[in-house]
């Protein structure tokens, strides 16, 4: 290299950074080296020095990045990037709680009769002498027990077995099915019990109030002494539940009355699908479940009133070759029936 | 229930295998490919089927949401392409499959084709000693026949609780007139 050709461009800066800025045209700067050929190949050291710099300037003019550094970044490969499952959210079945209230039969044979009782026998006072009295009896009746089957199913073909890798529907969705029958025995335990209105008696409205600031002004003392006589002139049976919507009892535990005036609110929570005792009437169960469509409306019964007759459960797998399908089958027989329809009660205008 | 099959779901593994799954020869060329759950007749001229328009009677099925068939999500399958000569269907009668209904169609109607690929309910048409000339229309009315209505996701028409359908809905229906 010509070092005075070398310093006389770079304007006496020589080697440096500041030499590289100095010089217009990168080009000249080939000019310092000497017209010598490099050892074993054909071409001069200035020849070599002018192709590197034109290069880089045909890099610089036309943007070439194949020619410039880059960076892989997440939307390269994107042929690589696997599905990952970080967790999931769920879904929840309700089960309920008004099929556990009653007693459960079992019916291997699918039907039945359930009988029932009515007898009046009499014991007369005060007979006369010389005479005797007349025979007294009684009488039942029959209810036809029919259990009816329920199904539900889950089905996949076998590719999509294979090939679903972040996720296992097939067997996730098998397992929900006993929470879906459990969801399905409630609801049709709710319609049973609904059913009931041949008697009926008129309630308080727990969560009503008045005045300022506003006070409760309904007693349930008076609903539930009523209901306590009614049970006991039935002469059979005795009142130990009382089924509503969630909410009402809720309103029943901030009455006033209930709860005392100058004592702290209880806590107020989802007591949906819950059962406990009830302040201030003790022998009676409060179930609350919100498969009961009324909301206006309570159910005060004594639980023999209602039986669950259950068949067998199955669970059973087909395969099929053929159809490249696999299904699972959840089968049941059950049947909520009333066999006592006098040991229950509907209580109406409970809520507003 | 928020679930509901998308259109070209067999409804249960019976309507699959040798009886009901079949390969069919639709066109090619641009916008060739055929809706997944779209209705489908096949000419019985050409071997060749397209999406139904109203009016039309013959051979149905309805586009499958099977492989090989298309699917746009993963990229998988190579039939039903604007491409591809060749379409899977389900088809022939007592495959039950869900698709698009057109209008108000009363649970356990029968169903007809309607544009574009979807079915409608069946109404009988109207003959006099005049209308139509001949046997042909008449006749040809029974081959208008796509299937009958069982009902939306979730409903059976084995416990009777299916319902009406409103247009757009996704619905179940059985191919084969009865």
């Amino acid at each position: 290299m010509n070092a005075q050709a070398w310093m006389d461009s770079t304007q006496g800066e020589g080697m440096g950074s500041k030499a590289a800025s100095i010089v217009a045209d990168p080009l000249s700067l080939s000019d310092v080296f000497y017209d010598t050929k490099i050892p074993g190949q054909d071409q001069t050291f200035e020849d070599l020095s002018k192709a590197i710099l034109q290069e880089k300037v045909n890099a610089q003019r036309q943007q070439d990045r194949s020619r410039a550094a880059s960076v892989i970044t997440s939307k390269d490969f994107a042929s690589f990037q696997n599905l990952v499952i970080l967790g999931e959210t769920n879904v929840r079945i309700r089960t309920g709680i008004l099929t556990g209230l009653f007693e459960e039969i079992q019916t291997p044979n699918l039907g039945g009769k359930w009988a029932t009782f009515d007898d009046g026998v009499v014991y007369h006072t005060n007979v006369p002498e010389g005479t005797t009295v007349e025979p007294s009896g009684g009488t039942g009746s029959i209810i036809n027990i029919f259990v009816p089957k329920h199904e539900g199913a889950v089905a996949i073909t076998y590719r999509a077995q294979a090939m679903i890798n972040g996720d296992n529907p097939f067997a996730r969705l098998t397992g929900q099915l006993q929470d879906a029958r459990a969801n399905k025995e409630n609801a049709m335990t709710a319609d049973e019990i609904e059913s009931n209105t041949a008697h009926s008696e008129a309630g308080v409205d727990f969560g009503d109030r008045s005045g300022t600031p506003p006070t409760s002004d309904q007693n349930p003392v008076t609903l539930w002494n009523t209901l306590i006589g009614d049970f006991d002139a039935l002469n059979k049976g005795n009142w130990n539940l009382f089924i509503t919507k969630a909410f009402i009892y809720n309103e029943y535990i901030t009455n006033d009355i209930i709860r005392g005036v100058n004592n702290p609110i209880p806590n107020q929570t989802n007591v949906n699908e819950g059962s406990g005792p009830i302040p201030g009437l003790p022998g009676v169960t409060w179930a609350r479940d919100n498969e009961i469509s009324s909301s206006t409306a309570a159910w005060a019964m004594d639980s023999n009133a209602i039986k669950i007759f259950r068949g067998p459960t199955t669970a059973y797998t087909v395969s099929n070759q053929d159809t490249e399908t696999t299904k699972n089958v959840l089968r049941s027989y059950m049947l909520a029936e009333t066999v006592d329809s006098d040991l229950i009660y509907t209580v109406t205008g409970v809520a507003a | 229930m928020t679930f509901t099959p998308a259109i070209g779901t067999p409804a249960d593994p019976e309507s699959l295998g040798i009886e009901h799954v079949e390969t069919w020869k639709k066109a090619t060329g641009g916008g060739s490919a055929i809706t997944l759950g779209h209705v489908v007749r096949r000419v019985d001229a050409t071997s060749t089927c397209a999406a139904v328009t109203t009016g039309m009677y013959g051979q149905f099925g309805v586009v499958a949401r099977l492989f090989p068939n298309y699917d746009a999500t993963t990229g998988a399958g190579d039939n039903n392409t604007d491409t591809s000569a060749k379409v899977v269907v389900i088809c022939h009668d007592g495959a039950r499959v869900y698709v698009t209904g057109s209008g108000n169609i009363p649970i356990g109607s029968r169903v007809v084709a309607a544009s574009t690929g979807l079915v409608a309910a069946y109404v009988e048409s109207a003959w006099t000693a005049a209308t139509p000339n001949s046997f042909n229309l008449p006749l040809r009315e029974f081959e208008m026949i796509v299937g009958v209505y069982e009902g939306h996701y979730g409903e059976s028409e084995q416990n009777g609780t299916g319902t009406d359908a409103t247009t757009g809905q996704t619905i179940r229906i059985r191919l084969g007139a009865f």
